[in-house]
């Protein structure tokens, strides 16, 4: 064999192969402007004290608020109670009619001022009002997710003690059929003709007397209410205490019995609750039913898809939204005189601009919402331009919530708010 | 026809006249053809060709040939490839309509990470800018099914992490015959099918044809066909020219195809699985994939002495459009919206209870978040280009090079128009809301790629020395087509050269080792944003093979080390990814290693009647080796050390028969272990696996000689029925126990 031809036809042929190998790979890009606007931020290292702004909003805006939303659900639990006496007291005459309007009317202020409440504690749904598919909060109030019919069957269910023999437990039972909507429903709706179809009427409703329907659906609103303070507890007991969330928020700052890898995973979590004025109060609340997305009017007005319809309270819930994003945007609260938020954050940052800028566009839209004389039912009917004005002073603030916010302060957007329904 | 096609034929064109010119020249005279022409040309168009000796490439190689294939007679290439060692499949509608294959622990997906060839052309509807393969050649037509795994994977991009699949058409022969294959079996199947070959002198004409229908195995709580009308032609003309220096073969191929199936995404609960496997529930009525794929393809062969060039001029125009429940609509409010696969794995959990039974009809829609989203996903597709390969042998001092050596230029395109409209569930029946039409996906995503590789065999002895290459030079183009997103584009540019080496050691003419390293590679597509890396693995692998006619042992180990696994999110994966729909995700550093063994043998029982047999059996280990968190829903929260999803860890299969001269029977066996649905936590289907599962199918047939053949098939004798996926959304069946009664005729 003639090895130095075999050798040096070897190497020519191991020098064109391997001589490849150390060619280094090369990618390059342009893109326009447009593209990927919504990008995920990695996160950069910031100066900030991030775990400033966490302390001072887990500790003084957001448990407050849930507080504050126990104690308003126990208030409500006793003045059903005591609405629900007069109205059994009312149809045997222990009771005037008087007395049984006053408590109806205090009821009715009551589930009011716990779904002002509320609406505040929907701007920051974390930890456990989101784990398990968001199984707490949805117990607790579930629109949009809504439906009269069911609430009308569960109180002929409640009343019968037992479903088809087995006995009834309201804790078993779907989100349709408890929680402050159907509490609003049962409380505020007038109507004592139940709202089904043929096919799902409840069962011998149509036979009842108006007092009994009366006092049916106020004594399953007592139900509702009992079952509405059991889940507020799970809630805080989820929330407070050594182990709760409340306190793994607080740690995350690197100290250990955190669920965060680090304090801006939890800061993205805040944030994350945040972009519910985009998604819920901008899209649901106001541009469903202005029909600049498909509804149940083809695309007009539509009253029927508003949030709390029969307590015409949708404006108060969407003001609430907004002071609710005020407080955790700008960590001011009457509880301490830390007042670290987010636009703090922006400023530490460089970007006071943005920080102003939302902040004046929350202003503006409470002072915009403020301005209403009518009830958002009639201004959608009469007035649809000012509807319209409160949605675009909302995206005013969304927009930029979209981008410099997000960029400015290297946080992800939520998936939910992700694509551009704008 | 286009500019594209037009400068495509152009350099085909200039590729075939230059090499007729050269021949004609040479030629003096037209001889007949041989058998031995038209095998080497028929040997281009394959992987690994059709020895008779020991195969001494460095990877693991299985050919089914059309023997084989007739055995069973089967449509559906995931019953096929389970004679194939180290190939993993998620099977979906049962018919094998749009089949998931992977090799080597790579996920199955669509099968976009391996290559799909037929003819040695790259079949996938978009293999660079889309390469989800929803479109996959009939396989009843096949007269062989390669799949090569291993350091010659270089030579077949773009996907060189796996492995290639090859499907050889049916080539003009030289005699003039022909087959008509008709066939009746359960649920109302059919098949029709048949071909005839005619040769004019030099010239030679084959026409081919099938049709395959079903009325489905599923029942639709509405009524109604949940089956498929698949169809086929391809027409080829060939003409063989001889000449003193140079042979040559030039072939235009024309193929059309079209399905209309009524496939869905939505399967079913566990619960309702276990008290009806093949129920279809109501929401699932409007389910149609309806496509059609176009075909032209000229190929040029020109062989010498001790050379042979093949250069293919190729263009597939591939149209589907796919309606099928999407979703329902969007509450906009992450605490209500669930996606289907949320609503399926925990059908009575909270606010899953209303949207189920809107699901199963029953309940009607109320509110708006009760209403169903009916999507077409219509999408037009092109693949085209030139490829030209030089195969050469030579010597140089005592060494014989065997050099194999190609360029690729390659063009495809996928253009997606994607629709949805609302729909009421009203008495168990889908009731359009009225609303108006909304585009919720427009754009283009186009690939322009030069492919090179190289690559020198060196005969040395006993030992044959492998070196070559294979580079890659993508640029690629991306493009949102919406009304307002004229600046949502990108430009991109990849190269990327792909390094292996291999060795094969011969103990003997009937045995030899082999080992071989090379890179892996899957490229992103076009609008991807270039923080998406590319699938990047180094690949080992070391074997062992056995042949002495009909006993072939071969015995592979390999190992995969991935320096970044990626997978995208297609509608196929989850109903959560149609917002998303295409997006890839990287999990970073994985590892795979695995087993591949074949046996194959006979013996005779007696002077009449031979048992040929044939054992296999995969060993996969696919692990993440990076912890992180995904919002893929495949994957979901990982840690390092969780196992990559729809990855059996242990697969078998025997196949056993009885043949004397006029009848067979054969019994095919095989077992797949139990897969994992999703990797990590907090995704929908964490924890949850298929079922492992046996299966037999048994098939015979009776040779009447001159008055055809009859033969009878039964897939899934047991019958057992189990859930062979829980993707897209929900438990799937696997297909139940089917008789086939059929009969050909060949001249």
């Amino acid at each position: 064999m003639n090895y130095r031809a075999s050798i040096s036809s070897l190497a020519a042929a191991m020098t064109i192969a391997l001589s490849t190998i150390g060619c280094s790979d090369s990618t390059s890009s342009t893109a326009g402007s447009q593209f990927n606007d919504n990008a995920n931020n990695n996160g950069t290292p910031s100066q900030f004290d991030e775990g400033k702004l966490v302390t001072n909003l887990t500790n003084n805006i957001l448990t407050p608020a849930f507080e504050e939303f126990d104690q308003l659900a126990s208030q409500l639990n006793q003045s059903v109670i005591t609405y629900c006496q007069s109205e059994i007291g009312f149809t045997t005459g222990s009771i005037d009619a008087n007395q049984r309007d006053s408590d109806r009317t205090q009821a009715r202020d009551d589930w009011k001022a716990a779904m002002s409440s509320w609406q505040k504690v929907e701007m920051m749904q974390i930890g456990p009002l989101i784990e398990n598919q968001s199984s707490l909060r949805n117990k607790i109030y579930s629109w949009p997710v809504a439906n009269t019919c069911a609430v009308d069957q569960d109180v002929t269910f409640f009343n019968a003690g037992n479903i088809n023999g087995t006995p009834y437990n309201v804790a078993n039972r779907v989100v349709t059929r408890r929680g402050l909507d159907a509490l609003e429903y049962l409380l505020f709706n007038d109507n004592l003709e139940h709202s089904c179809t043929a096919t799902t009427a409840p069962a011998g409703w149509d036979n009842l007397s108006e007092r009994q329907r009366v006092e049916q659906r106020c004594q399953f609103a007592v139900e509702l209410t009992d079952d509405l303070r059991n889940n507020v507890d799970d809630f805080l007991a989820a929330w407070s205490g050594d182990s709760g969330y409340a306190q793994s928020l607080l740690n995350a700052s690197a100290q250990p019995g955190s669920d965060f890898e680090n304090i801006h995973e939890a800061v993205n979590r805040i944030s994350d609750a945040i972009f519910y004025l985009d998604t819920v109060t901008k899209d649901s609340k106001l541009a469903i039913p202005l029909g600049l997305f498909e509804n149940d009017c083809q695309q007009n007005a539509c009253p029927e898809n508003l949030e709390s319809q029969f307590a015409n309270h949708s404006l108060e819930n969407i003001r609430s939204n907004l002071i609710a994003i005020r407080a955790v945007f700008t960590g001011n609260s009457d509880q301490s005189n830390d007042n670290t938020g987010f636009d703090d954050y922006l400023i530490e940052e460089g970007a006071e601009a943005t920080a102003t800028n939302i902040s004046n566009a929350i202003d503006n839209a409470i002072n915009n919402i403020d301005a209403y004389q009518v009830t958002l039912n009639d201004a959608l009917v009469n007035s649809t331009n000012n509807v319209q004005a409160t949605h675009d002073q909302i995206k005013a603030i969304t927009d930029q919530m979209k981008t410099d916010f997000i960029t400015q302060l290297a946080l992800q957007l939520p998936a939910s708010s992700a694509g551009d329904n704008d | 026809m286009n500019k594209n096609i037009k400068s495509l034929f152009k350099m085909s064109a200039l590729s075939v006249g230059l090499s007729v010119a050269v021949n004609l020249s040479a030629q003096e005279s037209q001889t007949p053809n041989t058998d031995d022409d038209k095998g080497d040309y028929e040997n281009r168009l394959l992987i690994v060709g059709q020895n008779n000796t020991l195969n001494t490439e460095a990877g693991s190689a299985t050919i089914i040939d059309e023997v084989q294939l007739e055995k069973y007679e089967f449509d559906d290439i995931h019953r096929i490839l389970a004679q194939v060692p180290g190939v993993n499949i998620r099977q979906e509608d049962g018919y094998g309509l749009r089949p998931n294959i992977g090799f080597r622990g790579v996920t199955p997906e669509r099968s976009k990470k391996i290559n799909i060839l037929e003819d040695g052309i790259l079949i996938g509807p978009a293999p660079y800018s889309a390469p989800a393969a929803y479109y996959f050649p009939m396989v009843s037509r096949m007269t062989s099914v390669e799949v090569y795994k291993g350091p010659s994977a270089i030579l077949y991009g773009p996907n060189t992490v796996a492995g290639t699949l090859n499907m050889l058409t049916r080539q003009v022969s030289q005699d003039n015959e022909g087959m008509v294959d008709v066939s009746y079996g359960s649920d109302a199947y059919s098949k029709f099918h048949g071909y005839a070959i005619h040769n004019f002198d030099n010239l030679g004409v084959l026409i081919e044809g099938i049709n395959l229908q079903s009325d489905g195995f599923k029942t639709l709580d509405s009524g109604g066909d949940t089956g498929f009308d698949k169809k086929d032609i391809t027409t080829k003309f060939r003409y063989d020219l001889k000449g003193e220096q140079f042979d040559q073969v030039f072939e235009l191929k024309l193929g059309y195809a079209d399905e209309l199936s009524n496939e869905t995404y939505l399967g079913l609960t566990d619960e309702d699985f276990a008290l009806s496997p093949f129920r279809r529930y109501a929401a699932s009525q409007l389910g149609e994939m309806d496509w059609q794929h176009e075909q032209v393809q000229f190929n040029h062969f020109l062989q010498g002495e001790n050379f042979d060039i093949t250069t293919r001029a190729y263009r597939n125009d591939f149209e589907r459009a796919w309606r099928k429940l999407n979703n329902f609509r969007p509450s906009n409010n992450p605490a209500t919206q669930r996606s289907l696969q949320d609503i399926l794995s925990a059908p009575s959990e909270g606010i899953n209870a209303i949207y189920y039974q809107v699901l199963t009809g029953q309940k009607d829609s109320e509110g708006l978040f009760e209403q169903l989203l009916i999507g077409v996903n219509d999408r037009t597709f092109y693949s085209q280009g030139v490829q030209t390969d030089l195969n050469l042998k030579f010597e140089w001092g005592d060494i014989t090079h065997n050099i194999k050596t190609g360029i690729r230029y390659h063009e495809d395109e996928i253009e997606r128009f994607h629709t949805e409209d609302n729909f009421n569930m009203v008495s168990g029946i889908l009731v359009a809301t009225g609303a108006e039409t909304a585009i919720t996906t427009a754009n283009t995503e186009r690939s322009k790629v030069w492919s090179i590789y190289l690559k020198d065999t060196l005969e040395l002895d006993q030992w044959e020395l492998t070196f070559g290459f294979r580079s890659e030079i993508i640029d690629s183009y991306y493009q949102n087509n919406l009304v307002g997103f004229e600046n949502d584009w990108l430009k991109k540019s990849t190269t990327i050269v792909l390094p292996g080496v291999s060795a094969f050691y011969s103990i003997d003419d009937m045995s030899g080792v082999f080992a071989g390293l090379h890179r892996g590679f899957i490229p992103t597509s076009p609008k991807q944003s270039p923080e998406i890396e590319i699938e990047d693995s180094t690949n080992l692998e070391l074997g062992y093979r056995y042949f002495n006619q009909a006993n072939r042992i071969e015995l592979v180990g390999f190992y995969s080390d991935f320096d970044n696994l990626k997978e995208s999110c297609t509608a196929s994966t989850s109903s959560s990814c149609f917002s998303i729909i295409d997006q890839e995700f990287n999990a970073g550093n994985a590892e795979v290693f695995g087993l591949e063994a074949s046996w194959a043998d006979r013996f005779s029982l007696s002077n009449d009647i031979d048992v040929p047999w044939m054992l296999t059996y995969s060993y996969t280990s696919a692990e993440f080796q990076e912890t992180f968190d995904s919002d893929f829903e495949l994957w979901g929260d990982v840690s390092a050390g969780d196992s990559v999803p729809y990855l059996p860890e242990h697969q078998l299969t025997l196949d056993i028969g009885l043949e004397a001269s006029q009848w067979r029977t054969n019994l095919m066996i095989s077992y797949v272990d139990e897969m994992n649905e999703a990797a990590g936590d907090n995704v929908a289907l964490s924890g949850v696996m298929t079922d492992a599962y046996w299966n037999l199918d048994l098939s015979a047939a009776y040779d009447f000689m001159d008055y055809g053949t009859v033969y009878l098939k039964a897939e899934n004798v047991l019958d057992e029925v189990n859930i062979i996926s829980r993707r897209p959304f929900g438990a799937r069946p696997s297909k139940p126990q089917q008789f086939y009664l059929g009969y050909k005729y060949r001249w």
